[in-house]
């Protein structure tokens, strides 16, 4: 499958859900929105899981128009409505939603007796995809979080789907066993090629997985863009507003065991040796970036990159500011307070020298 | 015990079982419809499955009765194609006792159904999984003792009934003397020693079904 179109217009009960989206297999797309802007409503009715909203029965405070199609036919519009248990596509629920009365193993083989298609997916090769091999003949009421959210992944990939739904998946984790699974469902989108909607109002997941999202709000997609251009402006009242940036690895130095990486031809140094994997992504918070106008020289800091300005937020107290810097192609955020950037008197468009703490740089995130 | 009284024991039992076997199967579908519906009808079937609790049996008796008549569409329906009357067989027995008992088995499954977790479902759909096929995957397994308490509670309830058999069964021996109306029989005659063994015999059986079924909701509630 290469893409899934929806046009959904749904007027009920005062909330009017209008939204236009198309799902490309090209890169994972974001669905950015606080809860209630009716994130999930889109993805039931991608699913076909909202047989009863898409017959037309309009009344005045009732209407729906809902067209889903993807390259290759059409699941529901004026005349149609294909069954959600026959269309090819996965959906990936907040709570793992695993059937207790099953195994582990159980819950793999129920997707494999139904699967939609003849894809050569293999059990072995996916629960070695999701490091869940050693699960299989537990019960899933022994499982973690974690596990259980990464079987119910492994479960909707056996079904034979070609396009994946993910209805915020890690919102009932802690940050830890978050930060374990990410990395997993971003090799998947690299192995897999289908169109893939991430749906979170967590920005830190949005922005390690995907490069385009779109925000909703009120049932409304306000913004559509490059996520690292959006996410400044939503994270702005955010403690821990970060940017996630993609670098290649260049060389190791032995003598002072740091990693050299390729950052839009700039250098970044991170500690430790890093595998040889081309490309890897950091984790650059914004309080861990700091501000000045010229390279400095005598500074313990290592990493200093030059860059220019492109956008300034100011916080709702208004007492410190989120600055955006292009770096290349790609962007930093750097949090100062007002009184620095006044001090400094820097202005879109200027030309500064971002400095990265070392230390805080890399969270593990890296293949 | 006297030939009669082992006759009403084997009725009884074949009344119960089926009955049973009846509401498994127009039952279920009910339970599972009421558990999920958002149809606007619901609040009009849901007190009718429930009325027979609080009816006094013999209502309902002389409802069914009216409508086994011959002079009535059904009852004549019957007799142009059975050759008998409808009313005072068993088979009327059997049509009374799946009304009567018709709560005690769609309630407790609908309860099981109820709990659930709608996602659970929606899951299954989208791994690939036919409505039917649903049921059968998921909603049957998941609730298993709901079933298990279902067909108790309708088996017992169709051995402890009474009003509705005296009225639309009478006191026909190895046709609908079940063993509640022997019981009746033997003390309208004064024979209290048979009464007894009736009486304690079923005392006991409702006792042994409803421990059993507390104990199965309480290790439910535990698990």
């Amino acid at each position: 499958m290469k893409y899934i179109k929806a046009a959904l217009d749904l007027k009920n009960a005062g909330f009017h859900l209008n939204v236009d989206i198309t799902i490309s297999s090209d890169e994972i797309t974001g669905l950015y929105g606080p809860s209630g802007s009716g994130k999930s409503t889109i993805l039931r009715l991608i699913a076909g899981l909202e047989s009863n909203l898409t017959r037309n029965n309009s009344t005045s405070d009732h209407q729906a128009m809902i067209e889903v199609s993807t390259d290759q036919e059409i699941w529901s519009n004026e005349n149609q409505f294909k069954p959600a248990h026959l269309r090819k596509i996965g959906y990936v629920f907040q709570h793992p939603q695993l059937f207790p009365h099953l195994s582990v193993l159980g819950n793999l083989q129920y997707a494999i007796q139904r699967k939609k298609n003849s894809t050569d997916i293999e059990l072995e090769q996916v629960t070695q995809w999701l490091g869940i091999q050693n699960l299989l003949l537990k019960s899933p009421t022994d499982l973690s979080g974690g596990e259980k959210q990464r079987v119910s992944i492994a479960r909707v990939l056996l079904s034979g789907a070609e396009a994946l739904l993910m209805d915020e998946p890690l919102a009932a984790l802690d940050h830890q066993a978050k930060h374990r699974i990410l990395p997993y469902i971003d090799r998947l989108h690299n192995r897999l090629h289908f169109p893939f909607l991430y749906v979170s109002h967590a920005m830190d997941e949005i922005s390690y997985l995907t490069d385009y999202m779109h925000i909703l709000e009120k049932g409304s997609l306000t913004q559509s863009g490059s996520t690292l251009e959006l996410s400044p402006s939503l994270t702005v009242n955010e403690n821990d507003s970060c940017a996630i940036v993609k670098c290649s690895v260049e060389s190791f130095d032995e003598n002072y065991k740091l990693t050299k990486l390729d950052f839009e031809n700039q250098t970044i140094y991170v500690a430790g040796k890093r595998t040889d994997k081309s490309n890897i992504k950091l984790n650059v918070p914004a309080r861990d970036v700091s501000i000045t106008l010229e390279r400095q020289t005598a500074s313990s800091i290592l990493n200093i990159l030059q860059g220019s300005i492109t956008n300034m937020h100011s916080s709702e107290d208004g007492s410190s500011i989120l600055v955006q810097i292009q770096v290349g192609n790609q962007y930093l955020l750097s949090r100062i307070t007002r009184r620095s950037m006044e001090n400094l008197a820097i202005k879109i468009g200027q030309s500064i020298y971002a400095q990265i703490k070392s230390v805080s740089l890399v969270s593990e995130y890296a293949d | 015990m006297g030939a009669d009284d082992i006759n009403a024991f084997w009725l009884t039992i074949k009344l119960a079982s089926t009955t049973s076997l009846i509401l498994i199967v127009l039952g279920t579908p009910l339970a599972w419809w009421l558990a999920r519906t958002k149809h606007y009808s619901r609040i009009l079937i849901e007190p009718i499955v429930a009325l027979p609790i609080v009816l006094p049996p013999t209502v309902l008796g002389f409802y069914l009765l009216i409508l086994f008549s011959p002079n009535n569409p059904i009852g004549e329906y019957w007799i142009s194609i059975t050759g008998t009357p409808l009313a005072f067989t068993f088979s009327a027995l059997v049509i009374g006792s799946v009304i009567y008992s018709l709560p005690f088995y769609v309630q407790p499954l609908q309860v099981a159904f109820e709990g659930i977790e709608p996602d659970l479902l929606d899951a299954a759909t989208t791994l690939g999984a036919s409505p039917l096929d649903r049921f059968f995957s998921i909603a049957v397994p998941l609730s298993k003792r709901g079933f298990v308490v279902a067909i108790c509670l309708a088996f017992a309830h169709t051995v402890g009934e009474f009003g509705i058999v005296l009225m639309i069964g009478g006191n026909i021996p190895g046709e609908t003397q079940v063993l509640s109306i022997a019981l009746f029989d033997h003390v309208e005659s004064l024979q209290f020693e048979s009464a007894h063994n009736i009486a304690g015999a079923l005392l006991v059986f409702s006792f042994l079904v409803l421990t059993f079924v507390y104990s199965l909701n309480r290790r439910w509630r535990m698990s």
